[in-house]
């Protein structure tokens, strides 16, 4: 479980993310909301990867400023380090990153790389994989030591429609034990994984709710209740 | 240790030949050019002398070379949150530190040390080096990026034999001077407190 308590973000004089307050249970949530609203900012935030935060966030009862925090799966929005190393090399640095045993390590890597589909191509170079390829590997490495939290920053982006039907699937079934956080701009992704829906707006959670809930906001604005249409609403509103 | 070990493994495949660099340096262009100087007809010299001379241009800008590729990885590279999240950076940069000075120190075994200047010369490399490198630890993770730092340190190489005090104190000295071993103290305290500022802000973007 993640826990929001007051979370403010300031770039300079501009605040980014003005106190944030809400609980996350188990399942997959949807983190929509415009460009520059601050989603991978609150990712981030999540992830200890910014020094200066004010607030708390606690995953599972723990403070993330005491917590491990490569016990976070996070795959950021851009992916694409190490080109001369190859795709299971590049797992074999991430184990490494996350303090993986080597007794296990070959284990998790090959679990991972056949969740993604990627057990072909486990010797070819990082510069040599297209960009879904690319995107896979990140999603392989984020999932590596089974961790407790997931954030996937634009997940699904580069993804061929093949591909992101399958990181659906995968999506569904981490969302039964592991709380999932996933910013994306794609509403059918969202609608079709995500258990539930935070929408953000200039900093702030303006809604947070079910995909039930927001279409039902579309209907308040008569507009058509569609998830489209009522997360345009709650932005609009 | 071994997880840095492996880590280090991994890191150096990714350079490739660039990983190369130093060693083409120590080991062809200081040879070539000191070789070069001795068979002048002008500069009569001895060999250490020039190579001495020499060093203290080419050795700390060699030295920051693998530093420089690592961090490359570490500061521009696309999904570096993921290696911060990790943490080590300054662990694996202190084993990159160890491992040049070990890179270079055959070299010196050319010369004979009669009165204990070639020793001094590998200290004074070490102690300009664990300065130079933990400077451009932190100002590429203050600035993000890995060119700024890498034209700064190749201005400091090019300008600091001729103009900085501290290294001109520290030229031809021996190894029990004074002025020496105080210098040394000031650049150590001075390196350390930039490892350490380093170190606190590489885990944070």
């Amino acid at each position: 479980m993640i826990e929001l308590q007051n979370v403010s973000k300031k770039f300079g004089k501009k605040k980014v993310l003005s106190n944030l307050n809400c609980q996350l249970e188990k399942g997959v949530y949807g983190l929509l909301g415009p460009n520059g609203t601050g989603k991978t900012t609150l990712m981030r935030c999540i992830t200890n990867l910014y020094q200066d935060w004010s607030g708390d966030i606690r995953i599972e009862g723990k403070s993330i400023r005491k917590r491990n925090s490569q016990t976070i799966g996070y795959l950021p929005q851009n992916f694409g380090m190490f080109h001369e190393l190859s795709v299971e090399e590049t797992l074999q640095y991430m184990c490494n990153l996350k303090r993986i045993s080597k007794k296990y390590r070959k284990d998790e890597i090959e679990r991972c790389l056949q969740l993604v589909y990627l057990e072909s191509e486990k010797r070819t170079q990082i510069k040599k994989l297209s960009g879904g390829m690319l995107r896979r590997v990140g999603i392989a490495q984020s999932l590596l030591g089974n961790p407790d939290i997931l954030l996937f920053d634009e997940p699904t982006a580069g993804l061929d429609p093949e591909e992101r039907v399958h990181f659906k699937e995968i999506l569904l079934q981490l969302g039964k034990r592991e709380t999932v956080l996933i910013s994306t701009h794609i509403i059918e992704d969202v609608e079709a994984t995500c258990s539930s829906i935070i929408i953000m707006k200039n900093g702030t959670i303006q809604t947070i709710g079910t995909c039930e809930e927001i279409k039902e906001a579309a209907g308040k604005s008569k507009l058509k209740p569609t998830l489209e249409d009522g997360y345009l609403a709650i932005i609009r509103s | 240790m071994k997880i840095i070990v492996e880590r280090l493994f991994l890191q150096i495949k990714e350079m490739k030949l660039l990983f190369l660099i130093p060693f083409l340096g120590y080991y062809v262009v200081l040879p070539v050019c000191t070789y070069g100087y001795v068979m002048n007809p002008i500069g009569k010299a001895d060999p250490f002398t020039i190579f001495a001379d020499l060093g203290y241009n080419f050795i700390p800008v060699f030295s920051t070379w693998w530093i420089f590729l690592f961090l490359r990885e570490v500061c521009e590279n696309n999904g570096r949150e993921v290696l911060l999240l990790g943490g080590g950076t300054t662990e694996v940069n202190l084993c990159l530190f160890v491992l040049n000075m070990l890179s270079m120190l055959p070299i010196f075994f050319v010369f004979k040390d009669t009165d204990g200047s070639v020793m001094s010369f590998y200290l004074q490399m070490l102690v300009i080096t664990f300065f130079l490198d933990g400077g451009v630890y932190l100002l590429c993770i203050e600035m993000k990026n890995i060119t700024l730092p890498f034209l700064i340190t190749l201005i400091y190489c090019v300008f600091s034999t001729s103009s900085n005090e501290f290294l001109d104190v520290m030229k031809y000295s021996v190894l029990n001077n004074i002025d020496w071993m105080q210098n040394a103290i000031v650049f150590i305290v001075v390196g350390s407190l930039f490892w350490f500022l380093a170190n606190r802000r590489s885990k944070h973007l």
